[in-house]
C-alpha cells in the first residue's frame, strides 16, 4: 500500500487531506512542519509528499530544498494558497510533480495524487 | 476501490455539515486551531504594543490568518475567508516592510482578531445547535477598512495617519485605479480610493481560483525545460 506524507501545520487541513485520499487505498502519515517532514522521510518509506508552503520552523520550500540536497527524490505535490508565481519560482528546478491550490475542490487533489502514484508505480 | 457513497456530491456550508463525520472533525479542528491561533495573535499584538515583538512574531501573526483563511475556504465560510484574507494581505505588507504594524494598521489587525474570535464562537454555537450561521453585520465594513489599508499608497494615505514608525513609501508595483468622483461610500472609508461593485462571492471565488491556476500553469510553462530549450 503506497504511503503518503501529508505536511501542513493545520490539523484541520491534514484531516482534509486524509479525507480526500482515503478511498485511494493509501496509508497517510502526517507532519506538522518541514522539520518533522524530513524526519518522517528519513525513518519511513514514503511514496508521495503533499507539502504545504507556509509553515512555522521550516516552510515547504526549505523542506523541499533540503530533501533534494540530500538526494531524496520522492515525488512532491506542493499545496499552496498563494496564487502567484512566487512559489513556482522558488521551487524551480527542485523537481515538483504538481501544484494544488488551496482550498482545493473535491477530486482535484485526488486526481493529481492518483496520477503521481500511477506513474511512480509504473516507473 | 472508489466509494460509491461519495459525500461530496452535496456540498454544504460548515454549519450544516454535521452529516459528514470527517467534516465535523475538520470543523472541530478548525475551531480549536482558530481559537488557539487567535489567542496567540492577541499575545503578539500585546507584545507589539509594548514594542517587544520581532520579525518572527509578525510572521507568526501572518500564519494565524493564513491558516484560518485556508481552512475556512474548504468550509465555504466566505465571510471568514474575506476577513482573514484581507488581514493576511495587510500583514504581508507589514512583513515586506511597506507598512508598520502601528496606528490604523495595528487597529485593523486587532479588530480583525477580535471579530474572528467572535465569528468562530458563533460557528461553534451554530454547529452545536445544528443551526445556520447568521451573518455578522460588522464584518463587511471591517473587510472594507482592511482592504482600503492594503491599497492605500503609504506616502499620501490619509488612512494611515499618525504612524510615527511608518516606513517610507516603497512604491507599489501597481497603482490603485483613480476614482473620478469620490462617492459617499468612498468618503466613509476615509479617502476616495476606489469604487466598489457587488459581485456574487462564488463568482469571485471561481475567478480568483482560475487566475491562480492560470498563473501557476503559466509559470510552469515558462519554466519548463522544453520551452527553455527552444529559447
Amino acid at each position: 500500500m503506497p504511503t503518503i506524507l501529508a505536511v501542513d501545520d493545520s490539523r484541520a487541513v491534514r484531516t482534509l487531506l486524509r479525507r480526500e485520499v482515503k478511498d485511494l487505498g493509501v496509508e497517510v502519515v502526517e507532519a506538522e512542519d518541514g522539520l518533522q517532514a524530513l524526519e518522517r522521510l528519513r525513518t519511513s518509506r514514503i511514496d508521495l509528499v503533499l507539502l504545504d508552503v507556509t509553515m512555522p520552523r521550516m516552510d515547504g520550500v526549505e523542506a523541499l530544498r533540503a530533501m533534494r540536497e540530500t538526494g531524496n527524490k520522492t515525488p512532491v505535490i506542493m499545496l499552496t494558497s498563494e496564487s502567484s508565481t512566487s512559489v513556482v519560482d522558488r521551487v524551480l528546478g527542485l523537481g515538483v510533480s504538481d501544484y494544488v491550490l488551496k482550498p482545493f475542490k473535491p477530486d482535484t487533489l485526488k486526481e493529481k495524487v492518483q496520477q503521481v502514484l500511477r506513474s511512480r508505480m509504473a516507473g | 476501490m472508489s466509494d460509491p457513497h461519495e459525500t461530496d456530491a452535496t456540498p454544504t456550508g460548515a454549519a450544516s455539515a454535521a452529516r459528514d463525520a470527517d467534516l465535523v472533525e475538520v470543523i472541530a479542528d478548525f475551531l480549536d486551531e482558530g481559537a488557539e491561533g487567535l489567542a496567540r495573535a492577541d499575545e503578539i499584538l500585546i507584545a507589539v504594543e509594548q514594542g517587544a515583538a520581532g520579525d518572527d512574531d509578525v510572521h507568526a501573526l501572518f500564519r494565524v490568518f493564513h491558516t484560518i483563511k485556508g481552512v475556512a475556504g474548504f468550509l465555504e465560510l466566505g465571510d471568514v475567508v474575506a476577513l482573514a484574507h484581507a488581514t493576511e494581505a495587510l500583514l504581508n505588507r507589514v512583513r515586506e516592510g511597506e507598512r508598520a504594524l502601528a496606528g490604523d494598521t495595528f487597529q485593523a489587525v486587532f479588530e480583525a482578531t477580535g471579530l474572528l474570535q467572535r465569528r468562530l464562537e458563533a460557528l461553534r454555537e451554530a454547529v452545536d445547535a445544528r443551526a445556520d450561521l447568521a451573518p455578522d453585520v460588522e464584518l463587511p465594513a471591517l473587510v472594507a477598512r482592511v482592504e482600503a489599508l492594503i491599497v492605500a499608497p503609504a506616502p499620501a494615505a490619509p488612512l494611515v495617519t499618525g504612524l510615527a514608525g511608518e516606513p517610507g513609501a516603497a512604491p507599489a508595483a501597481w497603482e490603485p485605479e483613480p476614482v473620478s468622483e469620490p462617492d459617499a461610500g468612498a468618503r466613509r472609508l476615509g479617502a476616495g480610493l476606489r469604487e466598489t461593485v457587488r459581485v456574487d462571492v462564488e463568482r469571485v471565488d471561481t475567478m480568483v481560483e482560475m487566475i491562480g491556476e492560470l498563473m501557476i500553469v503559466q509559470a510552469m510553462v515558462v519554466h519548463s525545460p522544453e520551452i527553455a530549450a527552444l529559447g
